[in-house]
């Protein structure tokens, strides 16, 4: 077999080897679309985050996946808000729902530039499962109810 | 009689009649035969206590040698009824002494920490003491019927004894009991039954998920606890939340009353929970007190039951236009129930297709003490 040749099936072999790592990274990093999305304009916004927040813990608990909460700002919002949010997330998943302390991690993501509303992201292991999109300023309704 | 006074009246055709005819010191006389005069009416005044037709010894015998209160002689029964220092409550079962405004007939204050007030206690009698058979509707042998069924009452006799066909108050106090199970029905069952009392597409969102949890799911539970029947009071009381305000950009960490602590069921306007307000909302007649709210982006209406139960519905569907839902009568239907409203209310009207109203049951609403519905209407232990 002559040298090019050579060359030419190391090449080949060297992109097949790259091809398959980048599908199973894609594998790993899972679809970017989430499972469910919730507006804040949604007049029963609480409930539906609640609801799907419940599916989203019945299966952690099941899997033994942490759940990754991601904040994301929307393009004018204060940085304080971040904290907030997570820490409303955090709350709402262990002190509301009795998940434990150590099953969730919370992280700031990049702002939203294409002038969308702020959001937070719930993740179980890589997978997207929850996106729910938060009015300017507010802060994200996880619970229902607020009732006297 | 020389001196006799006479007055006489005449009529145009010439007949008459004598009217009246005094003594001269003044007697009247009578103008009728007194033999044949009817006894005279006895004045119309009350008699005084102690007269010797009505011996104080009659009435010392006692309510038992006469066989109770309305066999005694009449003055004795007036005797009793005048002292006022002695309660009625040994009489009529309530008593006229001062109590507080919460518990008097009429009082239009809700006291949601009083067990069961007067008032309460005469609508619950009212509403079933004028039945001649026994007014419990019974669910329990319509408990397998599938849910959207025609709910059919079922009467049964009851064997009463000595006192007649009155209902004692003791057994007409509970409204809810009359909704209980016999046996423990199965999840699937329970719901139909809640569907049948509650209206809609009733979930106890525990083993069997809820609407929207996803049909194949192997191997995950699908119960929503602790936002499912299942009563959750062994986590705290309240929760805590950051609040954040926009105008001054400060936060504060505040304590809340926990939502999520059990006891909830949804009801759903149909199958696929889609958007229609002609789903019709229930609850058991027979409660002591209620109250309506718009709070939070929720529409509610709460109703406190004998025995210290609340029933709480949240979303419940009105078309006023301050989203206040109106406060029913509580006078029962056929079923036992009175309509409330529609399903799906205000914070209940999600999409996709989420149109629901839940219902919270509080053992005690003021502690957030929960209890599992399905103890109270499926058989289940507590």
């Amino acid at each position: 077999m002559k040298r090019h040749q050579l060359k030419w099936i190391k090449l080949f072999l060297i992109f097949l080897v790259l091809f398959n790592l980048g599908v199973n990274v894609a594998g790993q990093i899972g679809k970017l679309e989430p499972d469910y999305t919730v507006e804040e304009t949604d007049e029963a916004a609480c409930e539906l985050n609640s609801s799907y927040l419940d599916i989203l813990l019945a299966k952690a608990r099941n899997s033994n996946d942490r759940i990754f909460v991601i904040s994301r700002l929307s393009k004018t919002e204060s940085s304080k808000l971040n904290r907030i949010r997570l820490t409303n997330a955090r709350l709402a998943l262990t002190d509301g729902k009795g998940l434990s302390e150590n099953q969730v991690i919370t992280a700031i993501g990049d702002r939203i530039v294409n002038g969308g509303r702020g959001r937070l992201e719930f993740y179980l292991g890589s997978r997207l499962f929850l996106v729910s999109k938060i009015n300017k300023n507010k802060i994200a309704c996880l619970t229902c109810c607020d009732t006297p | 009689m020389t001196g006799t006074l006479g007055r006489f009246s005449y009529n145009t055709d010439g007949s008459g009649s004598s009217t009246e005819e005094y003594e001269p010191l003044g007697q009247t006389i009578s103008t009728i035969d007194p033999a044949a005069a009817p006894e005279p009416e006895p004045p119309n005044e009350p008699s005084p206590i102690g007269d010797a037709s009505e011996p104080q010894w009659q009435c010392e015998m006692g309510e038992a040698f006469y066989g109770g209160f309305s066999a005694m002689p009449f003055h004795c029964q007036k005797k009793m009824l005048m002292d006022l220092s002695s309660g009625l409550t040994d009489l009529y079962g309530f008593s006229t002494k001062e109590e507080s405004p919460h518990r008097l007939a009429d009082s239009p204050l809700p006291d949601f920490t009083a067990p069961y007030s007067a008032s309460d206690e005469m609508m619950t009698y009212a509403l079933t003491a004028t039945d001649k058979e026994d007014e419990e509707a019974s669910f329990q042998q319509d408990d397998k019927k599938p849910r959207g069924g025609q709910v059919t009452v079922r009467r049964k006799k009851k064997k009463r004894g000595k006192g007649g066909n009155k209902t004692p108050m003791s057994e007409t106090n509970d409204a809810l009991k009359r909704f209980a199970a016999e046996n423990r029905l199965s999840d699937e069952e329970c719901d139909n039954k809640m569907s049948r009392i509650f209206g809609g597409y009733a979930m106890a969102m525990d083993e069997l998920g809820d609407i929207n949890t996803p049909p194949t799911n192997p191997g995950v539970s699908r119960s929503r606890t602790p936002h499912s029947a299942q009563a959750r009071n062994d986590l705290s009381a309240t929760t805590r939340m950051l609040e954040y305000d926009e105008k001054t950009d400060k936060e504060k960490l505040v304590t809340r009353r926990r939502y999520q602590r059990g006891g909830i069921i949804h009801t759903y306007t149909d199958s696929s929970a889609s958007v229609r307000t002609d789903t019709d909302l229930f609850t058991p007649a027979g409660w002591i007190s209620s109250s309506a709210y718009y709070t939070g982006g929720n529409s509610g209406l709460i109703f406190n039951y004998a025995g210290g139960i609340t029933i709480e519905f949240v979303h419940a569907g009105t078309t006023n236009a301050n989203k206040v839902p109106s406060e029913p009568s509580n006078v029962a239907n056929a079923n036992g129930l009175t309509r409330i409203g529609y399903v799906g209310g205000a914070g209940g009207v999600g999409s996709p297709n989420y149109n629901h109203t839940h219902i919270v049951f509080f053992s005690n609403k003021t502690t957030n003490e929960r209890i599992d519905p399905r103890f109270l209407f499926c058989g289940f232990p507590k």
